[in-house]
């Protein structure tokens, strides 16, 4: 009747350093090390090294998980919804032409009952039977203009 | 491509279904036997599903009305004489309690061929319930509007837009993560369908694994995860427990279960915005030792409101962090189907539920489950009025 419900079976996460996944401290490292490089071959090769530890840093807190979502995820769905609520509001604003831009769509921002919640269930597949006349003579159904058998159908071919 | 072909055509088939006692099912082996039976059901899901528990606060009114109605009506004395002790009846249960009424539906998303009316007939004998094929109940009623945080609650939130009515602020939560931890039938679901406030539930169930593909995906994880502990120096329980948990779920899953993505989503309604903070609050901290759940933010708040509705899952824009769970677990999680509220108001007075708490009406000429009964009493006390009352 009871179950011991498991971790995230599909989700790989070996441990790197303190509570930091080896994963995220790969990515970190490696996007740290990609900025170093590039500054090395511009005049800003002297702030190099201290921009790789600022970089890693920063990757790593953009990174940090709060929520099920990384910092940089919730950042960008809070300034998407700031987006999409200001172009709402002002439909000819800055705003609006920026959530164009940006391919966001400020009708999100308004939810009515008749879309959000209508039914797909088709009709052609799913009739309601309530609607279905029941006859208790077939005599009577033919008379309502309903059920009729036919006794020839197309060319004179017999039923 | 065939299947590819039948994917993409896949619709929406929804179904009601009325939540039974789970208390009459009281031994340890009745609750193992009804989840055996519901994860037998999940385990032949072919595509995406969705169960949605609805809970908003109700009470008698509409029976106390038709009662009086009724009376109104008698012409013969001894009748409308019982049917006012009815509605005085009635109206004690009334005084005394704090009801809600709860409903349950199912959407799968299937071949057209088949047809809506096929699945409630293949739920109710599943489920041992009575099912019917119907569009589900809209959340809310009007429009409704995004809102950034403010106003006493610091999240994003619904509020209704035009004549407000009395409509509540709605919230959206997402589950992130499920706790390694005992569940049951009761636990935690009861606990969080017992708050004295309107809400929603919906377990999604957007993709059911192939048996083989969901074999090969635990099995490369158990072997990276078996390199890594190799060439690990020192102690890394995580990884232990991963790989335990792997190798319990290949068991499970070679013993004929299916493993399921699932995501919990919570509808949550307030009268205002610090209301509604204190709701998110309390349910948050409920459901923690269990499952962790999470305000959506920004569109994805209005965004999630499709859940409780037909739209495909991967036209919802959320950020979707499911957990995958095997059959056998996914049952546990239809555990509101056994938290009888007060359910229809149609039929006869039957009784109380095993908790006591809610009154049961059943109308045997609608459900034709309980078509053999037998009705004891002296003349005259009304056997035959009180069935059709």
């Amino acid at each position: 009747m009871a179950a011991q419900f498991k971790s995230n079976v599909r989700l790989r996460e070996e441990k790197g350093f303190g509570s930091v996944s080896m994963k995220r401290l790969i990515f970190c490292g490696v996007g740290a090390v990609l900025v170093f490089m590039v500054l090395r071959f511009t005049v800003l090769s002297n702030v190099a090294l201290p921009m790789l530890v600022v970089v890693f840093i920063l990757l790593l807190v953009l990174t940090g998980s709060r929520g099920g979502l990384p910092l940089w995820q919730r950042l960008l769905l809070g300034l998407r919804g700031g987006i999409v609520l200001a172009a709402a509001r002002n439909p000819h604003g800055l705003s609006a032409q920026v959530a164009q831009m940006l391919n966001l769509d400020p009708a999100v921002a308004h939810l009515s009952q008749g879309t959000v919640f209508k039914s797909k269930q088709t009709a052609a597949v799913d009739a309601d039977w309530s609607e279905w006349a029941v006859f208790a003579d077939l005599d009577e159904a033919e008379g309502a203009g309903g059920l009729r058998f036919l006794e020839e159908v197309g060319h004179g071919e017999p039923l | 491509m065939a299947s590819r072909f039948r994917k993409d055509h896949r619709v929406p088939r929804t179904v009601l279904i009325e939540p039974f006692d789970l208390a009459m099912h009281g031994t340890e082996e009745r609750q193992i036997m009804l989840q055996n039976r519901f994860a037998l059901w999940l385990r032949g899901l072919g595509g995406p599903a969705r169960f949605v528990t609805w809970q908003m606060p109700a009470d008698l009114s509409p029976r106390i009305q038709y009662i009086t109605e009724m009376t109104q009506a008698a012409d013969d004395p001894r009748r409308r004489s019982l049917l006012v002790e009815y509605r005085r009846h009635y109206e004690l249960l009334q005084a005394d309690a704090d009801y809600q009424r709860a409903i349950c539906g199912l959407a799968v998303w299937s071949d057209p061929s088949q047809t809506a009316r096929a699945l409630a007939r293949s739920v109710a004998g599943s489920f041992d319930t009575f099912a019917m094929d119907a569009p589900w109940p809209a959340l809310f009623s009007g429009d409704y509007e995004l809102r950034e945080p403010g106003g006493g609650y610091r999240g994003w939130h619904l509020a209704p837009i035009g004549s407000p009515g009395g409509r509540p602020l709605y919230a959206f939560l997402s589950s992130y993560q499920f706790q390694p931890t005992v569940w049951d039938f009761s636990r935690p679901f009861k606990s969080l369908l017992s708050r004295g406030f309107p809400l929603a539930v919906c377990i999604d169930i957007p993709k059911t694994w192939d048996r083989n593909d969901a074999i090969n995906e635990l099995e490369s994880v158990v072997q990276a995860y078996s390199v890594h502990l190799a060439t690990m120096r020192g102690e890394d329980s995580r990884s232990i427990k991963k790989v335990n948990d792997c190798r319990q779920a290949l068991e499970e899953l070679n013993m004929g279960d299916a493993l399921h993505d699932v995501q919990i989503v919570v509808a949550l309604t307030a009268p205002n915005a610090r209301t509604l903070r204190d709701r998110v609050d309390e349910v948050v901290k409920l459901v923690k030792p269990w499952f962790g759940l999470r305000a959506e933010i920004g569109e994805a708040q209005s965004e999630a409101a499709k859940f409780f509705g037909t739209h495909s899952t991967k036209s919802i824009a959320v950020p979707h962090t499911t957990w995958p769970v095997v059959s056998r677990e996914l049952a546990l999680l239809f555990a509101p189907l056994g938290l009888r509220k007060l359910a229809g108001l149609d039929g006869t007075l039957r009784g109380e539920d095993a908790g006591g708490a809610y009154p049961v009406f059943h109308n045997s000429w609608r459900d034709k489950r309980a078509t053999h009964e037998v009705w004891v009493g002296g003349s005259g006390y009304g056997k035959v009025r009180r069935t059709a009352a």
